[in-house]
């Protein structure tokens, strides 16, 4: 039994090499030629066995575990391509790459068990809707109106009460700012006090349709409004923002709408009909990135100055890479219905049903 | 009684009036978000804190605009752009000509009428969810103008109700001790919270808060609040208009409500609660104190 499963794991291993080498060489977009990708690796998820909630395949914790999160599974892998942690989505685990969060559906209501990505326990808690943020935890309270944040034990550092639901998020190690469905920013400090609240205005119907704060906490981007829809980026001047550039849009969201301050500290990335739009933060670049996108996430290969962004279309997702400030240099199709993407560097993981796959884009 | 911030009381005490005339303007125009004024929790029941809306009845009824309206958010699926979960996995928001947003949360996703912008009276945005689908839908009404959520009580159509509020587990609380007020009648002098259950059994709801809750000691009202608006500053909630409490100090660890403290001397008084709903039925109740 072992053997036929082994041999099964080794056709199944070679048919999903020849699978991605095919998807990638021959149904993928144009890459800029300098750029080519690289398969690295495959973890096929079926051909492990989970028990109870989770379980734990090897006996050290590889350095620099990344998470996944899917319908179906969640878990950590390593770089390398080694499958650690595998779990059943059964609760919706909350996961980040430190942490997970578990939902005790049995016992006390809310009840939640925090986890390290090493699988051992750290404290049960008692919380509404928990999500990670990064690597930081959070719950949702108060009917969409609340936000908990919780240290890295599980104990609850502040709650806060916004004073309607909350339409936008984003949060770094000591700010959280959450937009609101009558079109305000508020920032909740580490101790959980306020630190600024901004409404940005200019349109007929206020609203706050996505927000991006940048790394540094030094920049918060936001897309705002109805009739006219506003791009708005804000800059840290001592304890407050203020606003450094705006731009009134033609988009007509009347949902979420992405928006990215990227990793350079430098430009903000936004949804827009036409495409990606593309602002530096001091608003004297204004680019649109042709690339048309419900959703977007970006990262940044600082040594070779390319921004690889994950763009998102219903079920299919592509990785377009750009050199800034709007050189498309190609784009790469992923398998459609990819569960998740994670782009680290050059570096591209997704989760595609019971798979893991790993590739790299490559400078020739 | 507990007040809200420094300055915070009277700064909310001039906003009340700009905020009773905008209410007295829109009073019943709009219609209630499901047939007949059902729901299963209104507005101020305790559903771990102050409910600022109502909790719809979980059994499919289609939920439809209170008024004339625009659309001006949705989001359907479990969080919002992979971060802050959406409750019951939908939210829908429509701005209406008066100032206030009509928000829904948790009606079924795929019920959603999202694909409109522009809403008339009575118009369906989607269907509330069944009760074995474990998620809770909620309407709220909310006032763009002082950022405040609104009793729908005061804007919808009235409901017949000829229940009186109910008013249970009455005590007073100091020092550690808790007195049963239809039992304990001989108190120690001191400082006192008084707590109750109270309660207004509707026939459109389960339960629902009542409108008005007066505190009287010997025929002296010291406390008195309505049940007409509930907001947050600083990130803290605070509950009612008129008098600004902080929802912190309103509600005991039980769920019931809080007034006071009163300080208590020696000698005999009387101490008496008056609760009363928004079609104006009332019960009153009083009780003979001792204090030594």
């Amino acid at each position: 039994m072992h053997e036929e499963k082994s041999g099964f794991n080794k056709l199944g291993l070679t048919i999903s090499i020849l699978f991605i080498f095919l998807y990638i060489f021959v149904f993928s977009g144009v890459l800029y030629p300098e750029l080519s990708v690289q398969p690295l690796w495959r973890i096929p998820l079926d051909a492990y066995e989970t028990k109870n909630e989770y379980s734990i395949y090897s006996e050290t914790v590889p350095a620099g575990l990344l998470s996944f999160h899917t319908p179906k599974y969640f878990g950590y892998f390593s770089k390398g391509g080694k499958l650690f942690l595998l779990g059943l989505n059964d609760s919706k685990a909350a996961v980040s790459d430190r942490a997970f969060v578990l939902k005790r559906p049995h016992e006390k209501e809310n009840s939640h068990e925090l986890y390290r990505s090493d699988g051992s326990p750290v404290q049960s808690f008692s919380a509404d809707n928990t999500f990670f943020y990064g690597d930081l935890l959070f719950s949702a309270e108060a009917g969409g109106c609340g936000l908990a944040s919780y240290d890295e034990f599980g104990h609850k550092l502040w709650s806060y009460l916004f004073p309607s639901q909350i339409s936008a998020f984003g949060a770094v190690s000591d700010l959280a700012v959450a937009g609101t469905v009558d079109g305000y920013l508020e920032g909740v400090g580490k101790e959980g006090k306020e630190v600024f609240t901004f409404a940005p205005g200019g349109s007929r119907l206020e609203i706050i349709l996505g927000l991006g704060l940048s790394s540094s906490g030094k920049y918060i981007a936001t897309v705002s409004g109805i009739d006219k829809q506003r791009l708005v980026i804000m800059k840290k001047g001592g304890v407050d923002y203020k606003v450094s550039s705006h731009m009134y849009l033609d988009s007509d969201y009347r949902e979420p709408v992405r928006v990215i301050v990227m990793e350079d500290d430098k430009h903000v990335l936004y949804r827009r009909n036409d495409g990606i739009g593309l602002m530096s933060v001091d608003g004297k670049v204004n680019k649109v990135l042709p690339v048309l996108a419900d959703d977007f996430s970006e990262s940044m290969d600082k040594k070779r100055n390319i921004s690889y962004i994950l763009v998102k279309n219903g079920i299919q997702a592509r990785i377009a890479a750009f050199r800034l400030p709007s050189t498309l240099l190609g784009n790469i199709n992923l398998p459609d219905s990819c569960d998740y993407v994670h782009i680290e560097g050059q570096r591209v993981y997704f989760v595609k049903d019971d798979y893991i796959a790993a590739f790299e884009f490559t400078e020739e | 009684m507990v007040s809200g911030r420094p300055g915070h009381k009277t700064l909310v005490t001039l906003a009340v009036i700009p905020v009773l005339l905008l209410i007295a303007s829109m009073a019943f125009s709009m219609d209630w978000p499901v047939e007949n004024g059902r729901y299963n929790y209104g507005f101020g029941a305790f559903r771990g804190r102050f409910l600022p809306g109502l909790e719809l009845p979980l059994d499919g009824s289609p939920v439809i605009a209170p008024d004339d309206g625009e659309l001006i958010f949705h989001v359907t699926g479990s969080d919002i752009l992979g971060s802050y979960p959406v409750s019951g996995d939908s939210l829908l928001v429509l701005q209406h000509n008066s100032g206030l947003l009509s928000i829904y949360s948790g009606l079924v996703p795929d019920s959603l009428t999202e694909y409109l912008k522009s809403f008339r009276k009575g118009d369906i945005l989607g269907k509330s969810p069944q009760k074995n689908a474990m998620t809770i839908a909620a309407s709220y009404m909310f006032d763009n103008k002082d950022r405040r959520f609104i009793n729908p009580l005061i804007l919808m159509p009235p409901l017949k109700d000829d229940k009186t509020p109910v008013l249970r587990n009455i005590a007073l609380v100091g020092e550690g001790q808790e007195y049963m007020l239809d039992s304990d009648r001989n108190i120690r002098q001191g400082s006192y919270k008084l707590v109750m259950e109270a309660t207004d059994l509707s026939p459109g709801a389960m339960q629902s808060a009542c409108w008005e809750i007066r505190i009287l000691i010997d025929g002296s009202e010291k406390s008195r609040v309505q049940y007409d608006a509930a907001w947050a500053s600083g990130g803290k909630g605070y509950l009612f208009g008129s008098s600004s409490i902080a929802e912190s100090s309103f509600f005991a660890q039980d769920g019931r409500i809080s007034f006071g403290p009163y300080n208590f001397s020696r000698g005999r008084l009387v101490v008496t609660i008056i609760a009363m709903d928004y079609a104006q039925n009332k019960r009153e109740q009083s009780y003979s104190l001792s204090i030594f």
